[in-house]
């Protein structure tokens, strides 16, 4: 068995640009080119990734994470939460919401609330 | 509960009908719209006009569909690239990397993507290009999809809070009732702010132009969803782009009225005219996302000033429009974290 190694889920939406995505119902913050770690503390665990991962009607692919690339994706993936709060926060702020775009913040806060509360193990 | 509805946009390879099926963009966008629908321009066949002897209505007959679309959304710089090229086909893209510039000269960072759109070419050919669009009342179970969905007219608004807004409508060539394509939305992060009214300045406008108020700018893309004969269809099975010429247009509310302005309308006065949107939100290295619209000949084509009144400020509009004069029209360009719409 190969040492343990970790393990990211990658958004597969096509021609998606390398920002941030949320998905609605799946905790957490996705890329296409950076994978968001998981199965560590504050993040999706292990089996949910794999669900997700054999979920055709879901954009993510589990992928590895080279080693010396995972701090790098972990730090990414923290600094796309914490924007996203901020985007949050200013968005109330401004009065932006209206309609479809408030039911999206408010999944968008579910998501980041789920992952940032000791991990998710549901969808 | 939120609504788990949503629209779906590809583009196509060529515009789809009833019997075709072109291929499908690797492109896939779900736009974080504020309202979007299709209209399917349903319309029977009425008989009541026949002498059968009888003085009751007779049963209609399916005869013709005419589907059309619309969407309202803020004013995203991956939507709107999407939906630029829906309007005026595919754009120049080229990768930062820190040597290309933008049109104020600032060099574009690795990780952002400049795309830019051309109107001396951008009506090459007689076939626009269409996108096939699902639309998703999934809480209801009622999905509609478009095929051969064309986009005639794109507004961006700016009012004053709110967001900048982006209102876009255009003809499709067939649509359908089909079953749940069971498609799980993706949405940019909300930390990707829309461009707003704050974000946006005339940096290039006719010398000693009045205070400026409101502006606005509508593009237009004359399209035609036609009935050849091509294949037996209640709806359309060709879209062709129209006579009328393509556009770049707007208007521009003034505060108080200036004569420049109003000399500039009575003489058909030419200006070079620049509109840019710079966002808050970083692409990469300190690059903001930006949109510019740089017209090199525009000109006021219509205005009127306010009523003279016991007022200190007397307010005038004028409508604008691009036009070529030795160089193109306009030139558009996104500057975004997309890689392609391909």
């Amino acid at each position: 068995m190969s040492e343990s190694k970790t393990q990211g889920l990658r958004l597969t939406l096509g021609g998606a640009p390398d920002t941030p995505h949320t998905i609605p119902g799946v905790p957490g913050l996705f890329r296409p080119n950076v994978p968001t770690p998981v199965g560590g503390p504050g993040e999706i665990d292990a089996k949910l990734a794999k669900k997700l991962h054999d979920d055709k009607k879901v954009d993510l692919e589990l992928v590895d994470i080279p080693k010396g690339k995972v701090d790098d994706a972990r730090a990414t993936a923290q600094q796309d939460v914490m924007d996203a709060r901020h985007g949050l926060l200013d968005s109330r702020k401004a009065r932006q919401l209206a309609g479809r775009e408030q039911e999206r913040q408010s999944e968008q806060a579910a998501s980041i609330n789920a992952v940032t509360e000791g991990g998710a193990s549901n969808a | 509960m939120p609504n788990t509805g949503y629209a779906n946009w590809r583009f196509e390879s060529t515009p789809g009908n009833e019997s075709n099926t072109p291929t499908l963009s690797t492109k896939s966008l779900f736009t974080p719209h504020i309202e979007a629908g299709p209209n399917e321009g349903i319309e029977h066949l009425n008989r009541d006009d026949e002498n059968r002897g009888l003085g009751e209505p007779l049963p209609v007959l399916p005869e013709t569909y005419t589907p059309e679309w619309s969407l309202e959304q803020r004013i995203y710089p991956d939507a709107l690239g999407f939906f630029l090229k829906l309007m005026f086909g595919a754009p120049t893209t080229a990768t930062g990397d820190g040597i290309i510039t933008d049109q104020d000269s600032t060099p574009i960072p690795t990780g952002a993507f400049r795309h830019r759109w051309d109107t001396s070419t951008w009506s090459d050919g007689l076939t626009p290009q269409t996108a096939q669009a699902t639309f998703a009342y999934a809480d209801q179970s009622l999905f509609i999809k478009h095929k051969g969905a064309a986009c005639a007219q794109m507004q961006l608004t700016n009012p004053d809070t709110g967001g900048s807004r982006m209102s876009l409508e255009g003809p499709s060539l067939y649509g359908s009732e089909i079953a749940d394509p069971s498609l799980t939305p993706s949405y940019e992060s909300t930390s990707i702010r829309p461009f707003m009214h704050g974000d946006l300045d005339l940096p290039d406008w006719l010398t000693n132009t009045g205070t400026t108020s409101e502006f606005e700018m509508t593009f237009t893309n004359p399209v035609e969803a036609i009935r050849s004969f091509a294949i037996a269809s209640l709806s359309p099975d060709s879209m062709e782009r129209g006579d009328d010429l393509p556009t770049i247009a707007g208007s521009i509310g003034k505060r108080n009225i200036d004569p420049d302005d109003q000399a500039a309308l009575r003489n058909a006065t030419a200006f070079a005219a620049t509109a840019r949107y710079v966002s808050r939100s970083i692409i990469a290295s300190s690059y903001p996302y930006k949109f510019y619209v740089v017209m090199s000949n525009a000109q006021y084509v219509e205005g009127e000033v306010g009523a003279l009144t016991n007022s200190r400020h007397i307010e005038g509009s004028f409508n604008f429009k691009a036009s070529a004069a030795g160089a193109a029209a306009a030139v558009l360009e996104l500057v975004n974290a997309t890689s392609s719409y391909g």
